[in-house]
Formats: C-alpha cells, structure tokens, sequence
C-alpha cells in the first residue's frame, strides 16, 4: 500500500515537473520573443549609423534585433526583393514575414532586363527565359562560358576541339553560326567578319558574373542586330558589390593550370573599381591514333570603375586586354602534288576594349543610359599569315519613361561600324576584299502596356535600322503575357528577325584541300556580292511557367520559325584552276533565297527534393528543316540533369548527366556523358574542388565539320581540382 | 490480492486523499497548459508582429529609394529615419541601415521620445505607442521645420491631414494609404510605381478597412 502511494505520489511529482517543465519551456519561449523585442524598444534613444562599429552586420546580433521568428537572412531577401521590385513586398505574408519561396526562390522572382530592356524577372516576361545565377555557376563543373551555357534548356554546344566550339540556338548549328547576339556587360562579342564568337579568346572571372540571362527565340525589336535566335546577355557585377579580393587557381589532366583573381576597392565613397585578371593553359583533345595540335593557351586582365556622385547618375568605365595562342593542326590546299598538306597553322591573337556607360536615373522607371565601346581583334594564323583584324565602335542610346500609370515606354538608337582588315596568301583566300566596313544604324520603339495591372501585359515594338548590305530592316514584335496569379504565367508572342549578312557571306573565297590526295579537286567555297536582303525569321513561341509548389517549378516553351531567304550553300560547280595544271576547283557558292523551319519545344523543371537536395533537369526537342545544304545539323534531342547535393553544411556534391543525340548529317554520334563535383568550404573564404568530367563513356567527339578544314578532336575524360580563396 | 486490499474501508481514506491530490494535479497541469497556450498564441502573435514590422521598415526604405528627395536632402552627408515611441521596427531599421543606402547616402536611425529631440530627418516613423493627441503636437511640430520630413504612421486609425503614410496590414499583407497631394505640396516628388502601390485616402478599400478595423 505504502509502495502504490509512494506511486501515486511518484506520478504526481513527475506529472508536475513535466507540467514545469513544459510550462517553462513555452515560457521561456514566448518570453524570449518578448525579451527580444524589449531589447528592441530599449534601444529607443540610440542612434546607430553606418560609421559605427555595432552597424558592422557581422558584429551586429541579427537575430536578437529582428526576434521572432525572422532571421536576417529574412530580412535580406525582403530588401532583396524591395530592391528588385518593392510591390512584391505587398505579396509577404505578415504571420511568416518571410519571402515565400514563390517569389523569391530561384526562379520566378530572379531578376531579368534581357527580354524588354526593363528591369522585370523571370516570372513577369513574356519571353522564353533561364537565367544563370552565381550559384549555378559556383555549382557547375563548367571551366569556359561555352561550358556553363549547357544547363541552359534549348542551347546546343558542341565542342569542336580543345579551343573552338560551336554554340547555337533553335537552329543550324555550327563553328560560325549566327543569329545569337552574345553580350558581356553590355559589349557585344560577335564578330562582324563571320557573325559569329571567338568563343577560345572569351575568358571571364566566374566570380565577377551576376548573372547569365539568356533569352530564347527573337530579341530583335529591342536588340538588333544578330538576336533572331537568341540572346545571351553575360551581367557583370557592380565594382561597389565584389568587395576584397578572390583568387581561383587549379590545375588537372587536362586543365594544365589556370588562375582567376580579382580585387574590388573604393577610391571614395562614389568611386569603386575592380581589377582582374584570367590565364590558363589547356592540354589538346583527343585521338586515338595521331597526336592531336589544339591546344590553347589565354591570358585576359582589365579593370572596371563605377562612379555614381550622386543618386541619379552611374559611369561605367571598363577596359580588358587579351592574348592567346592556340594550336591548330589544318589540311591546306598545295599546288604541287599531292595538292595537300597537313600543316600546323597556330593562331595568336591578341585584342582589347574599352567600354563606358552613363545611366541617369529619375526614378525606378524611368532613366537613360549612353553607352559607347571599342573593340579591337587582332587573329593571326602562322605560317599562313592569314590575318584578320577587326575594330568594332558601338553607340547606344535608349531611354526608358514611364507613361502613365499602364504604359512603360522604351526607345533608344544605335550605331555599330565594324573595319575588317584582311591579310591573306592568294592561293587560300581567292580575291577577298583586304579592307571591309561594315556599318548599321538604327533605333527601336517599345510599350509595355498594362491591359489589366498586374495580370495582363501586351508588348509591342520594332526596331528599324540600315545597313551597309541590305540597307533598310524593320524587326517588329508583340508579346502577351497573363500572370493569374504570383506562381503562374502564359505568354505567347509573334516577332520578325533579321540575319545581317555577313561580311564573309558576300566575300569569302576560300580554297580548300583536296579530299583525295593526289587529285586536283580543290573544294573553293564563295561568297556572292549579289546576295539579296537578310535572312528573315517570323517566329511564333508560346509558353507556361509555373511553380505550383515552393519546391518545384516548371517552365515550358515551344516555338515554330520560318526562315526566308535563308543563306545556304549551292550544290557545286567545276571549274578549272588556273594555278595548278590539270586543276578543278568544285566551287561551292553562298546564295540566299532557300527556306527553312525549325520547331520544337524546351522543358525545364526544378525541384528541391529536401533542403540538402536540389534536382534540375531539362529536355529539349528541336527539328530544323531546311530548302538548303544545311538541313537537320542540330540534335533533335538533347537531356540534361544535374543533381545538387549539400552533404553538410560545408561538403557539396554536384552529379551532371546529358545525352545529346546525333547529328546524321554530320556523321556526329549521339553520346552521353556524366560531370562530377565535390567541393569542401572548411569556411565561407575558402572551397577546395575536384572535378570529374566526362566520368562515363569515355571520350566522344561532339561535332564533326571537315569543311572547317582543321584537326577535329574527342572530348576526353578529365579531372581537375580548384583552390578557391576571397579575403579582404 | 491488490484489487481485494484496495476495497478494504482502512485504504479507502488514503487512495482518496490520492485521488484528489492526482485530480488536482491533473488540474494544475491543465493549468499550467492553459497557460502555456495562452503564452505561446502571444508568442505567436508577437512573431507575427515582428515579421510584420520588417515589412514595414523594408517598406520604409522603398519609400526612401522611391521618391524623389528635394536638393536639400542631397547636400546632408546622411539619410536620417527618425523613429518616435517605442516601436519594435526599430531593430530591423537599424539593420537596413548597416547594409543598405538610400540616395547614395549612408542611413542613420535615429529613436526619440519627445517633440523637442526629433532631428533634422528625412523620414518620421511615428510609432503606434504615441497617444493620439501627441501625433497632433508632432504634425505641429514638423510642420515648421525648414525640411519637412515624410511622415509615416504605424497604423491606419493614425491617418489624419499631415501624414503622409500610414501602413495598414490587410489580408495578412503589409499595404500602406498615401496622401499623395500632402506628399507633393512638401516638395517630394513620388515615383509612378510607388503611387501605384498605395491606396489613396478616399479610396474604397481603405475606407472599408477603417471601418472593419
């Protein structure tokens, strides 16, 4: 009896202190909030300012400011989200105070100004988007832009060798395709000679990137020149945001070494700068049997400067050099038996540009900017002394007003003269113009026009502009966009876009080797003075995004494009060659006039499976049929996925897998190939990386072109490892 | 054995005196749980209400990024956010202002109890906790001031003629009434967007808040 009372007893005593318990474990709770928030109120009377040392937000106690439930990673994202558009703030609930991963989380809420020359995001552009942000590129395996552009749904690249790829969109694809306007901070880096990139002379601190928007489909109305498939529009960080300096270095199988660094300062309260500078050594590709010559070797530096003295105007002063060199292994045309030669034709180029861009801003909406770049380009091919230098200057002007409380107004104009001079030995190069200039002219009108706010949004605009070649082009385009709420959005659009010719599509006489040593047939391949007007596209593109869940997102695509006076090539002619006896040439001559169609869709989706574990992955179809010698040199499918891993706080696992298919026209197989990343931050300074790529199936070739007339090689399996270290 | 023992009158006196003790602790625990729940919903709401005044001070400094400031303003070395009454914004102000600028110039939060310390400012955030006859005093007050600063109240039955702002939280959603003509007639210019954002005084949906709040 007394046991089952001293139980009771027991009970009762352990019913009690778990009630204190409980009860002093709420209260504690909800007295700390209210500790905290005291601590608040007693700080009335104070006076903090940036000068002083508590309002150092590493010194300063976040949390116990802010109490509750709200942290200052909270408060971060709200002014993240005030400084990219205050009205989202209207869409926080005040029960959690914090961004709902809708709005703010990856993609919907990620800032965009690509798709309408205004500052928007994903989720309010009507326009076929993806943004790469500074954490998909800290996350990626990429060491080149062309590299980093492969998560990008609908983007194809292939690379050719070691030092050349081909990159393209919704399109032919090849070396010098164009129709995609690539910018870098504003500048742009196609080059007039062909309308396409130097993709090997591009080298850019990954770190300094703010982000990579890449629109997909026509930009014309608003962009011009080149944007008939694409825009890939490279941001640059502020200098005022790349506080102290970074330093990236590595090296691999074969990655010999590279190294990235980069310092920001101020000279003053109003003037900022960073300074920068790139180099790496790459090793050749791969063959099984001969020894390969692709190799590519890059420095880059330069600087940029922001200077805003007051609070309407921003100057960017920005300059960079570069100097490569890379080896190349090409077959040449001989005139003597056996009429070719495999001979190593090294390029070394060098170049520099100096950019400057004045913004006035009135307010969030309305604000102009004048921007004016020189680019010089110097390529040389040793022993062929092929030379081509290029000098690019580029006006811009365009201003942004809002009308009224519906209508945003934008217009601007724009001046680009492009000097190509060319050096070459006859017998490669026919009678190609030694001294080119290219020049356009134009301007473009858009309104964004708020049918219904916040729900409906029609855009429409042109561009108009001449030009050297076909002089007058009209590029117009209208875009609807329906947003019934903060996690979905519907767009459709209707644009005209229009190729420049190229300076090589009207010049070029190139003499190539022999297919079959031992006989004179020289494959000559010309341009054609009497091409008439541009390659026209009239695209029509749809597509849904939504992110039903905070944890997932999908965004959809789909596009239909007609091509008129496409450029292609003729079936050949035989000619005779004066320089070689007994010698044809089979000339092969550019014409305009052919069509084509391309269509397709692109589906990319994003899930966070558990907050260490995040999934993307995207598919994309594309069918390119075409009147001319062009036809089907695209993939019809491409697969991507990449799996991010955060194994603790400070181990980062990245698994990257994509098929793409084959090229029948090319003889390119299909492949599949898989990257792997682990990375260690034994603090927020510093990350160790070692990086497997093409970990499966071993080495593959990924284009094929022979007209290029150069060593093609495979992409082999490599592995390299980074240091990466910031400090002030 | 123990069933039979339990019946017997000599143990019924004690297992009662049990019985009771366990009933009352059972109440106590209830109680204390009653308590407990109480405590916490406040815990809760005062949750709620700090992330409800990070809104606000975020909103405070669009409002500073969103208006034009006149010449005056530009020639100040700082951006003075003077908060009047006890006000939990004031934490997250502070924070804004360690990371954050606004019109190119550093921001300095300033707290204050009395008319007589409110400082040259460029903004007034006058808390909730002030009496309604003190905003009066302090409207008179700003009112002479060379540089008038752009007023805001904390909560919407705050409004009267010389506030510029007042946040109101509806639906769970931090919005704000803008008297844009007492904004205006003080020499600042507001942005397109930012009128877009407010409500005007005499508009429907601030109307039916005052009268459902």
């Amino acid at each position: 009896m007394r046991q089952l009372h001293q139980g009771i007893y027991a009970r009762s005593r352990a019913l009690n202190l778990l009630g204190l318990i409980l009860f002093f474990t709420a209260c504690s709770y909800g007295y700390a909030d209210e500790i905290s928030g005291g601590q608040n109120s007693s700080s009335s009377s104070s006076s903090i300012t940036p000068e002083d040392d508590t309002n150092d937000p590493d010194e300063l106690d976040l949390d116990v400011m802010l109490n509750g439930d709200v942290s200052a990673d909270d408060l971060d994202k709200l002014l993240e989200l005030a400084d990219t558009d205050l009205s989202q703030i209207s869409n926080v609930p005040v029960s959690t105070g914090q961004v709902d991963s809708h709005i703010q989380s990856g993609t919907l809420g990620v800032e965009v100004s690509t798709v309408t020359r205004t500052k928007s995001t994903v989720g309010k552009s009507p326009a076929a988007v993806f943004v790469i942000t500074q954490e998909m590129i800290q996350r990626s395996s990429a060491r080149t832009i062309p590299d980093l552009l492969r998560m990008v749904p609908g983007i194809q690249v292939a690379r050719i060798t070691s030092s050349s790829w081909a990159v393209s969109l919704r399109g032919v694809h090849g070396q010098f395709t164009d129709g995609l306007q690539i910018q870098v901070d504003g500048r742009s880096i196609y080059n007039s000679m062909f309308g396409g990139v130097y993709w090997e002379w591009q080298d850019i601190v990954f770190e300094d990137i703010e982000r990579i928007e890449v629109v997909r489909g026509p930009g014309a109305s608003v962009w011009g020149a080149n944007a008939v498939n694409g825009i890939i529009n490279i941001i640059m960080k502020d200098s005022a945001k790349t506080k102290g300096t970074y330093l990236k270095m590595g090296t691999g199988s074969r990655e010999r070494g590279f190294a990235n660094a980069s310092t920001s300062g101020n000279f003053s309260d109003t003037l900022t700068y960073r300074l920068y500078g790139t180099w790496f050594e790459r090793e050749t590709g791969y063959l099984p049997d001969v020894i390969p010559h692709d190799d590519l070797n890059l420095m880059t530096g330069g600087f940029r400067t922001d200077w805003r003295p007051d609070d309407e105007n921003h100057v960017i002063l920005e300059a960079g050099i570069f100097q490569g060199h890379k080896g190349t292994l090409a077959s040449r045309a001989t005139p003597t038996f056996p009429y070719v030669n495999q001979l190593i034709e090294d390029t070394q180029a060098q170049g520099y540009h100096v950019l400057s861009r004045w913004t006035h801003t009135y307010s969030d909406e309305n604000e102009w900017s004048l921007q004016g770049y020189f680019n010089m380009l110097d390529n040389t091919n040793h022993p062929s002394a092929v030379r081509l230098n290029t000098n690019t200057i580029e006006l811009d002007f365009q201003q942004r007003l809002q009308l009224n409380e519906r209508n945003l107004f934008v217009y601007g104009a724009n001046y680009r003269l492009a000097d190509t001079e060319l050096s070459y030995d006859p017998f490669y190069l026919g009678n190609m113009p030694r001294d080119n200039q290219f020049q356009n002219f134009g301007g473009f009108l858009q309104d964004q026009y708020q049918l219904v706010e916040d729900r409906w949004l029609f855009v429409l605009g042109t561009k108009l502009s001449s030009n050297s070649f076909t002089g007058f082009e009209y590029q117009p385009s209208a875009r609807l966009l329906f947003t019934p709420n903060e996690t979905d959005t519907a767009w459709v659009a209707v644009s005209r876009a229009v190729t420049l010719p190229a300076v090589t599509d009207r010049y070029i006489q190139v003499i190539q080797a022999t297919p079959l040593p031992g006989v004179p047939l020289f494959p000559l391949l010309r341009g054609s003075t009497t091409l008439t007007g541009s390659e026209s596209v009239l695209a029509y593109e749809a597509g849904y995004r939504s992110q039903p869940i905070p944890e997932f997102m999908w965004d959809l695509a789909v596009f239909y494009n007609q091509y008129d006076n496409v450029v292609g090539l003729t079936d050949p002619v035989f000619l005779p060659n004066p320089n070689v006896p007994g010698g044809t040439y089979a000339a092969v001559d550019i014409r305009n006039g052919g069509s084509r169609q391309s269509y397709g869709f692109e589906l990319f989706s994003e899930i966070e499976l558990a907050e260490w574990w995040k999934l993307r992955s995207s598919y994309t179809f594309l069918q390119v049929n075409s009147s001319m010698r062009d036809n089907g040199a695209a993939p019809n499918n491409n697969l991507y996925m990449q799996s991010s891993f955060d194994l603790t706080d400070r181990l980062l696992f990245d698994l990257t897998w994509r098929y793409v298919d084959n090229i029948p026209s090319l003889n390119v197989p299909s492949y599949n190939t898989m990257d792997v990343r682990l990375s260690w931050r034994p603090n927020e300074n510093m990350e160790w990386a070692i990086v497997g790529r093409q970990a499966i199936n071993g080495s593959h070739f990924e284009f094929f072109q022979p007209e290029l007339g150069y060593q093609i090689t495979e992409v082999p399996p490599e592995v390299y490892a980074t240091f990466t270290w910031r400090f002030q | 054995m123990h069933n039979s023992s339990l019946t017997t009158p000599a143990s019924t006196a004690p297992c009662r005196r049990s019985a009771i003790r366990g009933l009352l602790n059972i109440g106590t625990l209830l109680l204390f749980w009653t308590i407990c729940i109480t405590v916490n919903c406040h815990a809760a709401n005062e949750k709620s209400r700090s992330g409800e005044y990070n809104l606000k001070a975020v909103n405070i400094y669009g409002f500073g990024n969103y208006i034009r400031w006149p010449e005056y303003t530009k020639i100040r070395t700082d951006f003075v956010i003077t908060v009047y009454g006890d006000s939990p914004i004031l934490g997250a102000l502070q924070i804004i202002a360690s990371k954050k600028k606004i019109a190119n110039k550093p921001i300095v939060v300033k707290s204050v109890t009395s008319i007589s310390d409110i400082p040259q400012s460029e903004i007034l955030f006058i808390s909730e906790s002030v009496p309604q006859g003190e905003i009066s005093k302090i409207l008179e007050h700003t009112a002479l001031s060379r540089s008038k600063p752009l007023i805001v109240a904390d909560t919407p039955r705050m409004f009267q003629t010389g506030i510029d702002i007042a946040f109101c939280v509806i639906e769970d959603r931090v919005r704000f009434v803008l008297d844009a003509e007492n904004v205006n007639r003080n020499g600042l210019t507001i942005d397109a967007k930012l009128l877009r954002l407010g409500m005007a005084p005499d508009s429907p949906e601030f109307q039916q808040h005052l009268v459902a709040d």
